[in-house]
């Protein structure tokens, strides 16, 4: 089962590069301590996923790269081919002269419906040559225009063209203190918008993957490449396959499978995505985990709302039973504690078996509405990620993103109210009505989460 | 005479065990069924398994249906399910549960399955091996609403409530996408083959080979296996052959077997059975069968609603003649008495009408049917319509009707969903200090 991969504007195609470097890597490198029929089951599931024969037996990304601009793309595709194990295909690539300005309504209004065409069409070839179409995974920024604006149409006319697929979006959140002064209102728009279309939104914090840079991975001159390998780490070790439970096979439905475990209730579809360990290759030789140490942490780290293995505050406990649901909301914000909606652990990596997921499934750590067997779920492998010998990923809906989301509602609304750079919207064709609703859309988000 | 009329008997008795046994039910043996005629009491036991094995194929998704080997599941079982068939017999539901009486009953049920709904030819078709590439399509139809279920369980918080109820409706509709996604894998695959083996087949009407038949070729193992399991079939075919050279005797038999109940019976009970035998009236004795009782309950509900429907129309047709007649005598004055502009008129207005009347088009509900249907892949005839024989159609054709009522089911949809909409903005107009919020416009 393939996904078809769409890039979009300038963050999505460094980081997609970036993600089929990882998985490519991945699928091919060499596996002492497993058996040899288990190697090669997850190389040909991974290559399956995510490419497709090219011509001379190359493998070739099942990808679809759009951009306005032509030197961001041009950049991509040349340093895919100097891998020399895969690459793009060569009709798969969409650009324009001219860029979007970081405008949210050019990219939706204007270049959106004007290459719709185009752009449908290469999704259309890549979409065909798949037996089977487990999805779409768009990759965006939210800050920019061509990614945002153009991005958010595009996974609208995906919804259209597609009315059965998975598509899951895969969303750059900017730095706070972000370059592009409209921002904020670009992220309120996309949101909004993508709520609509989109099945998923997993959810990257530029602020959160420069830290794991700095502390974790002790980088000194933090580059954009350095912070899209994390992201592209992060994503590779939710995608590549792995087993549900009870599974015999390697899951041939990635993202359906995901979709069901996390994102069911249509009020609730933030993903945050914590993995552990992160740290420098010169350190890696030198450290061993164990399955407890890595769950415990990852546990805390959940319940606190901790961004990543640093810093995490132990005081914060899960509360004790018994506590009637409208007293829960005050109580928990008072100790801080964050109330999941749902959770998957992936865990990849040697005597995966032997782990236990049983903190994962305490009824405080969930709200009260959904059973702690239906809210949680995990997926092993025992294939190794990406050069760590033991690795373990959490996806979770729950209130991780209330504060982000929040912070980026308030900056918004605080332009919004003195009409701070209404009128380059306004121009191409969102009203300041359109604003309202997205502005109204965000909130409901924003209460649902906080209701949890 | 009478020893080869027994002799007669017993051959049609064993062709009949024999065709069952082929059909892989357990089949008494023929002394059975001459004692039962007699309605003795040994070997009852073996004829309510008969009957129990012989309808469960048919109903397997009955709730009552048990894997137990419960005697009196069993009975139960054979009870509902007759009862859904629609015999007559009282002093068949009359019957003991522990299955230790009523022989003679049970052989003319017996025998009335044989006849009412071919239950033979119905099992025969069900061990039926094929070849082909079958597939089911269901049109039509209307699911029985089971009443208010789970309504009850929507509470405010708490494990389940509204939310859950939600959540689980998205996982459904995952699931289903992931489903579709497989079937369209199917097609896709199916048709690669199809195309592939094109003129490979002997009968040069199909032309191709299916998947089962593509896989033979693969493995001869297979092919031993099949040749088999095909010689079987065919030991069973020639007993169902035999069977039917010699069902007329088993009639004859079975009349004698009637004669003799009737014989048994008293003059009055005699005249009551037989008239609830003609007229199947509707049974109001235990019925443990959750199923019969909500087609009951559903039969109930739409004869109540199909006479109220009939006296509201009637009373809205009679007023709004009313009405009419008195606009037209209005008008009357205006129209011209000039009859080609009379014509004219009267032309417009008729084929105004008939437009109103043709987007009113009911949707009548056609009764859902499940047929399977064997894949093929031809080329397009050059006839415009293919005559459709009994069992043959083709896809295209199924696919304008599919989609003719996928744009039906969607505009009532809509229409729901407006009224729906509407209902709400009335509350919320009621509600002080609240606003209603639509989801964002696309």
């Amino acid at each position: 089962m393939s996904i078809v991969t769409v890039q979009l504007g300038q963050c999505g195609n460094q980081i997609g590069q970036e993600l089929f470097n990882v998985i490519s890597n991945d699928s091919h490198s060499s596996r002492g301590q497993c058996p040899k029929t288990e190697s090669e089951a997850y190389s040909i599931c991974s290559q399956e996923r995510f490419f497709s024969e090219g011509q001379n037996g190359a493998a070739s990304a099942r990808a679809v790269l759009v951009d306005m601009e032509p030197k961001v793309i041009s950049h991509t595709i040349s340093t895919a081919a100097k891998s020399g194990r895969w690459k793009y295909g060569d009709q798969s690539s969409f650009c324009q002269k001219q860029g979007s300005g970081n405008n949210w309504a050019n990219g939706f209004c204007v270049h959106g419906p004007r290459h719709e065409e185009d752009i449908m069409d290469l999704v259309r070839r890549e979409v065909e040559k798949c037996d089977r179409l487990g999805g779409f995974f768009n990759m965006m920024s939210m800050a920019g225009g061509t990614g945002s604006g153009m991005g958010t149409y595009i996974t609208q006319c995906l919804r259209d063209t597609y009315p059965h697929s998975f598509i899951l979006n895969q969303v750059t959140w900017p730095y706070g203190t972000g370059e592009v002064i409209v921002q904020n209102y670009n992220s309120v728009l996309t949101l909004s918008h993508l709520y609509q279309s989109s099945d998923a939104i997993l959810v990257h914090e530029n602020d959160t993957v420069h830290k794991i840079c700095a502390q974790l991975m002790n980088i000194k001159q933090i580059s954009f490449k350095d912070v899209n390998k994390v992201i592209a780490h992060q994503l590779g070790s939710v995608l590549q396959p792995a087993y549900t439970e009870g599974a015999s096979e390697y899951n041939r439905n990635p993202l359906g499978d995901l979709m069901k475990s996390m994102v069911c209730h249509p009020e609730y579809k933030l993903l945050g995505l914590r993995n552990i360990p992160q740290m420098s290759e010169t350190s890696l030789a030198y450290s061993v985990f164990t399955w407890p140490g890595l769950l415990k942490h990852l546990r805390q780290m959940l319940i606190a709302n901790a961004k990543m293995e640093e810093g995490i505050d132990w005081q914060v406990r899960p509360p004790a039973g018994g506590l009637p649901p409208a007293e829960k909301g005050t109580h928990n914000k008072q100790l801080r504690f964050n109330t999941s909606l749902a959770n998957l652990l992936i865990l990849r990596g040697k005597d995966v078996q032997s782990a236990d997921t049983g903190g994962f499934m305490d009824p405080a750590l969930y709200t009260s509405w959904l059973p702690p067997g239906v809210a949680s779920s995990t997926w092993r492998t025992p294939m190794s990620f990406n050069r760590y010998e033991k690795s373990a990923t959490l996806v979770s809906n729950s209130q991780f993103l209330l504060k982000p989301l929040d912070g980026i509602v308030g900056k918004a609304w605080n332009m919004f109210a003195s009409r701070a750079y209404v009128h380059q919207y306004t121009q191409f064709g969102i009203s300041e009505e359109d604003f309202l609703d997205s502005f109204t859309a965000l909130e409901q988000i924003i209460a649902s989460y906080t209701h949890l | 005479m009478q020893r080869e009329a027994n002799v007669k008997l017993k051959e049609v008795i064993s062709s009949l065990c024999k065709l069952l046994a082929g059909l892989g039910v357990e089949a008494p043996s023929p002394e059975t069924f001459r004692r039962g005629k007699f309605n003795r009491r040994d070997g009852t036991a073996d004829l309510w398994k008969l009957l129990y094995s012989l309808l469960k194929p048919l109903h397997q998704d009955c709730p009552c249906a048990s894997n137990k080997a419960n005697l009196a599941l069993q009975v139960d079982f054979v009870k509902s399910v007759l009862l859904h068939y629609g015999y007559g017999v009282r002093e068949l539901y009359q019957l003991p549960a522990d299955g230790s009486e009523g022989s003679r009953e049970l052989l003319l049920a017996l025998s009335w399955l044989f006849h009412r709904i071919n239950l033979l030819e119905q099992l025969l078709n069900k061990t039926r091996l094929s070849l082909g590439d079958e597939t089911t399509l269901c049109v039509g139809g209307t699911p029985l609403v089971e009443g208010s279920l789970g309504l009850s369980a929507v509470q405010g918080g708490g494990v389940g409530g509204a939310r859950y109820l939600e959540w689980l409706q998205g996982q459904l509709r995952f699931h289903w996408r992931a489903l579709h996604a497989a079937q369209e894998e199917k097609a896709a695959l199916l048709y690669k083959i199809h195309t592939y083996t094109k003129g490979c087949h002997s009968n040069p009407s199909i032309s191709h080979l299916s998947v089962a038949e593509t896989s033979l070729i693969k493995s001869p193992r297979q092919q031993s296996r099949m040749l088999m399991l095909l010689e079987c079939e065919i030991t069973l075919l020639e007993s169902y052959l035999e069977w039917k050279r010699l069902e007329p005797l088993y009639w004859h038999w079975m009349e004698s077997v009637l004669d003799a109940r009737l014989a048994d019976d008293s003059q009055e009970v005699l005249i009551a059975n037989t008239i609830a035998m003609a007229s199947g009236f509707k049974r109001k004795d235990k019925d443990s069968c959750q199923r019969n009782q909500s087609m009951k309950r559903e039969m109930d509900r739409l004869s109540k609603e199909l006479l109220q429907l009939k006296w509201g129309l009637q009373g809205e047709a009679s007023a709004k003649r009313a009405s009419w007649c008195k606009r037209v005598e209005h008008k009357e004055q205006d129209i011209p008495l000039d009859p080609q502009e009379f014509g004219a008129i009267a032309l417009k207005l008729h084929d105004r009408v008939g437009q109103k009347l043709s987007a009113l088009r009911c949707n009548n509900v056609k009764p859902a049917t499940n047929t399977a249907y064997r894949l093929l892949l031809r080329e397009t005839t050059k006839q415009k319509t293919l005559p459709v024989h009994a069992g043959e159609t083709e896809a295209s054709q199924v696919i304008n009707e599919l989609k003719e009522m996928e744009s039906d089911l969607l505009s009532e949809l809509t229409k729901l969903r407006s009224d729906c909409k509407d209902e709400m903005l009335e509350m919320m107009a009621g509600v002080d200090g609240m606003i209603f919020i639509p989801p964002l416009k696309r």
